[in-house]
């Protein structure tokens, strides 16, 4: 094998990074446009900016695509007149931790208060089990800004925590999961064979982790101890799926002395599976029923009418 | 500490560097620290068995050195081989053979329990033990002498980037070119850097991190979503695909991670053997065990296969001892009858492209040895069923669906057409690199080609990595 010297190396080493520097570019440039989610994401600043600009109080319903479903402020006014500015903010595929860095990261610029926070949820979206998204962590919802806290608490491992570095410097690094969707989802069949293969790595992760006596919530905990200490408030609301699923008692407790409060929307409106045609997120027709209901239950709760107004109207 | 872990690459980050600062006799001690230390950050209570292997097989190969050819000098070659494989034994094949004997007993109405141990299998325990093994074989045959000190020979069982899945490297006896420079030798002279060793060294870290985490592990979801799936659910197609996945699954992961061995020592200035020559690419079982775990495979040749009579003695006695070659060579992976079966299998197929002289090098046309590939392909395939299978019972259910189900379904379309997406590229630049005989041919190619397969293997690696990372299968073994 003939030898190469290591500057005739270094221009491959120039070209491919050449390559890297350009399809980072071309990244940065159609990043906003490669999906709904992103040119939402990229929207939050001036949907918090918004919402600054309107007078107080302010609710912010934030959460993920059931957010973005099922949660309707036009429907919500209909039944409450006296229902604040609202916003949501509702990235795709996120739950509490992802949750817990947009509010620090956005909603804490909100000036003018004080500002209910309406998370919304299903499940176990809650809990400590939830998978993290590094990538978009240091992308799009932590930041570097977050990352000393983000390595105290969440993210321990070495390998996680370069990812996190990698997504936070290169857009190329933070969207590498929507450029593999894209290409992979051309493929026939490949949905199909992804549930699969997703249902068997989340069973391989359960069967690996170390049996505990679980749900755990120190992320909620830490949220909550978050909002309070800038002076807003949270609210939880459990949304309904085709199939009901029970909330935690442990859940309601650490809510409840985080200084929050739960309403429960599940069997607040009679769904049946039509409403749900893709077996998890409400139908066109079925989202507006449930807006109401929220908006009746919202109006009617002491503690969101305590959070915005500081007392209970009637 | 795995090869496509970030941990490792900060380790490797700080030692190459201050190895290259130190002057030699500093440089073995310090190799020697930093292997014991990437050993034992999987479990520090290993350490002491590689260390007694490691000062038993120096000592016994000084003694088999000193003494007379003959029962002497067998004697000690006895104590390391009982030793060696009593620890092999104890750790990885005891249980299996206490619970298969407590079966075979009570099967017969004697009630007997035999006590099992809850031991954990050291890490890359049988690669350390055959490669110090033969080392004890090459003194006594005369071919070699002994370490020159006993920190070298330390360093050489111990190399980190083969330590826990090879290649079993040789001292370096004589007679043994084939195999590239013994490793022994090459740890007992000085090392000098070249400046081509970057770019080989580039090489084969790129191309081998690129089997492992976008072949290997993708390859690994497909296989264990189809594997573990219950069996009433799957179709012909479906285990097929899954077994084709596994195919690739298993040359991508291991082949992966000799190659980065090769390029993380190359960078210090040390060659290791190649290990893995596009084996798919083979046209019969001889050729393919010339191909595939070559490190294994002529460890078993020259210690096992040679040492029975080899093709010395009838064809019979010939036939006999390439069976127990490989029903040994199976056994070597593990305790399971899966694996025995597995030897068996390419055991009885070596005789039987022997037995009608099918594997005989012919010249034959492109149509003619891509059809031979195919077959032999296939035939590889179903020993990974045999090798990847919880039990008998899942390969005759794979066997009985996949020969009597033709159901298309969108799952088996994905997994085929994924397979291609993943590994169709590989194997066509095999197939040039084969053509070029030189399993580094892409480092004398021009830097634009270079720079393009480079970037190839980047984009893989930063967009398709799979949804888990999996260690390496050769772990386990």
């Amino acid at each position: 094998m003939s030898l190469f010297t290591f500057s005739s190396e270094l221009k491959v080493i120039a070209a491919v990074a050449l390559v890297f520097g350009a399809v980072e570019l071309g990244i940065r440039g159609i990043e906003a446009d490669l999906s709904i989610d992103m040119k939402h994401i990229h929207a939050i600043p001036s949907i918090v900016e918004s919402l600054d600009r309107q007078p107080a109080p302010h609710m912010v319903f934030l959460g993920n695509s059931l957010t973005r479903v099922s949660i309707q402020p036009e429907a919500i006014e209909e039944v409450w007149p006296t229902a604040p500015s609202m916003a949501r903010i509702y990235p795709d595929d996120t739950t509490l931790l992802d949750w817990h860095y947009v509010y620090q990261r956005y909603l804490g610029k909100v000036k003018s208060g004080p500002n209910l926070i309406v998370v919304s949820f299903v499940r176990s979206q809650l809990d400590d089990s939830q998978e993290l998204h590094i990538d978009r962590l240091g992308s799009h919802f932590a930041g570097f800004q977050f990352a000393r806290e983000l390595f105290e608490h969440d993210v321990h491992k070495l390998g996680d925590r370069m990812e996190f570095m990698l997504a936070g410097v290169f857009r190329t690094m933070a969207n590498r999961e929507r450029v593999q969707y894209r290409v992979l989802a051309s493929i026939p069949g490949y949905k199909e064979l992804a549930d699969a293969v997703n249902y068997r790595v989340r069973a391989k992760a359960s069967e690996t982790a170390s049996p505990s006596r679980g749900p755990f919530y120190t992320r909620l905990h830490r949220f909550l101890s978050t909002v309070r200490t800038r002076g807003d408030k949270v609210l939880f609301v459990a949304i309904p799926l085709p199939r009901p699923y029970k909330v935690a008692p442990e859940l309601r407790d650490t809510i409840r002395r985080g200084g929050g409060d739960l309403i429960d929307m599940q069997g607040a409106e009679p769904f049946t599976g039509q409403d749900f045609p893709d077996g998890y997120h409400l139908s066109e027709a079925a989202a507006p029923r449930f807006s109401r209901a929220l908006g009746r239950a919202m109006a009617r709760n002491e503690f969101t009418q305590a959070a915005l107004y500081g007392h209970v109207e009637h | 500490m795995l090869f496509n872990s970030w941990t490792f690459w900060v380790f490797f980050a700080l030692v190459l560097p201050t190895y290259w600062l130190l002057p030699f006799r500093a440089q073995t001690r310090f190799l020697l620290a930093a292997s014991y230390l990437f050993y034992g950050w999987w479990d520090w209570r290993f350490l002491p068995l590689i260390a007694f292997s490691t000062v038993m097989d120096f000592y016994l190969g000084n003694l088999v050195a000193a003494a007379p050819e003959g029962v002497p000098r067998q004697r000690y070659v006895y104590i390391s081989v009982v030793v060696n494989l009593s620890l092999l034994g104890m750790f990885k094949y005891y249980n299996f053979f206490a619970h298969e004997v407590t079966g075979a007993l009570n099967g017969l109405g004697l009630s007997v329990s035999l006590p099992l141990v809850e031991l954990i299998l050291p890490v890359g325990i049988s690669f350390y033990t055959f490669q110090s093994m033969s080392y004890v074989f090459d003194i006594a045959r005369g071919v070699t002498k002994p370490a020159t000190n006993f920190w070298n020979f330390a360093l050489y069982v111990s190399f980190f980037p083969h330590l826990v899945a090879g290649p079993i490297m040789r001292s370096g006896a004589k007679g043994q070119d084939e195999l590239g420079r013994g490793l022994l030798k090459q740890l007992e002279v000085p090392r000098a850097w070249i400046e081509g060793s970057f770019a080989v060294g580039l090489y084969f870290i790129l191309i081998g991190l690129f089997k492992k985490v976008v072949i290997g592990d993708n390859m690994a979801s497909l296989v264990d979503t189809i594997f573990t799936e219950d069996a009433s659910t799957l179709t012909g197609p479906e285990c097929l695909a899954a077994v084709y996945a596994f195919a690739w699954q298993i040359y991508a992961d291991f082949s992966g991670y000799s190659s980065i061995a090769q390029g993380v020592a190359k960078w210090m200035g040390i060659d290791l053997m190649h290990n893995f020559k596009a084996p798919y690419l083979a046209m019969s079982p001889s050729d393919f065990w010339r191909r595939w775990h070559i490190s294994l495979s002529t460890w078993l040749r020259d210690y096992l296969y040679i040492s029975l009579g080899g093709n010395r003695g009838s064809e019979v006695a010939t036939y006999c001892n390439l069976m127990i070659t490989m029903v040994l060579g199976g056994l070597w992976h593990g305790a399971n009858w899966t694996f025995l079966l597995w030897g068996f299998f390419h055991g009885a197929l070596l005789c039987l492209y022997r037995l009608f002289s099918w594997g005989q090098s012919i010249s034959v046309t492109l149509a003619g040895r891509a059809w031979r590939v195919v077959l032999m392909f296939h035939f590889v395939c179903f020993g990974w069923l045999l090798f990847r299978a919880e039990d008998l019972s899942q390969v005759a259910t794979f066997m009985r669906l996949i020969l009597t189900d033709f159901q298309m379904t969108p799952v088996a379309m994905s997994m085929l057409v994924l397979i291609a997406f993943y590994t169709l590229p590989l194997s066509l630049f095999e197939i040039w690199v084969e053509s070029r005989k030189d399993m580094g041919a892409l480092t004398e190619a021009g830097w634009a080609t270079r720079a393009a397969v480079y970037t190839y293997f980047l984009v893989m690696l930063i967009f398709f990595p799979a949804p888990t990372a999996h260690e390496f299968i050769y772990f386990q073994f």
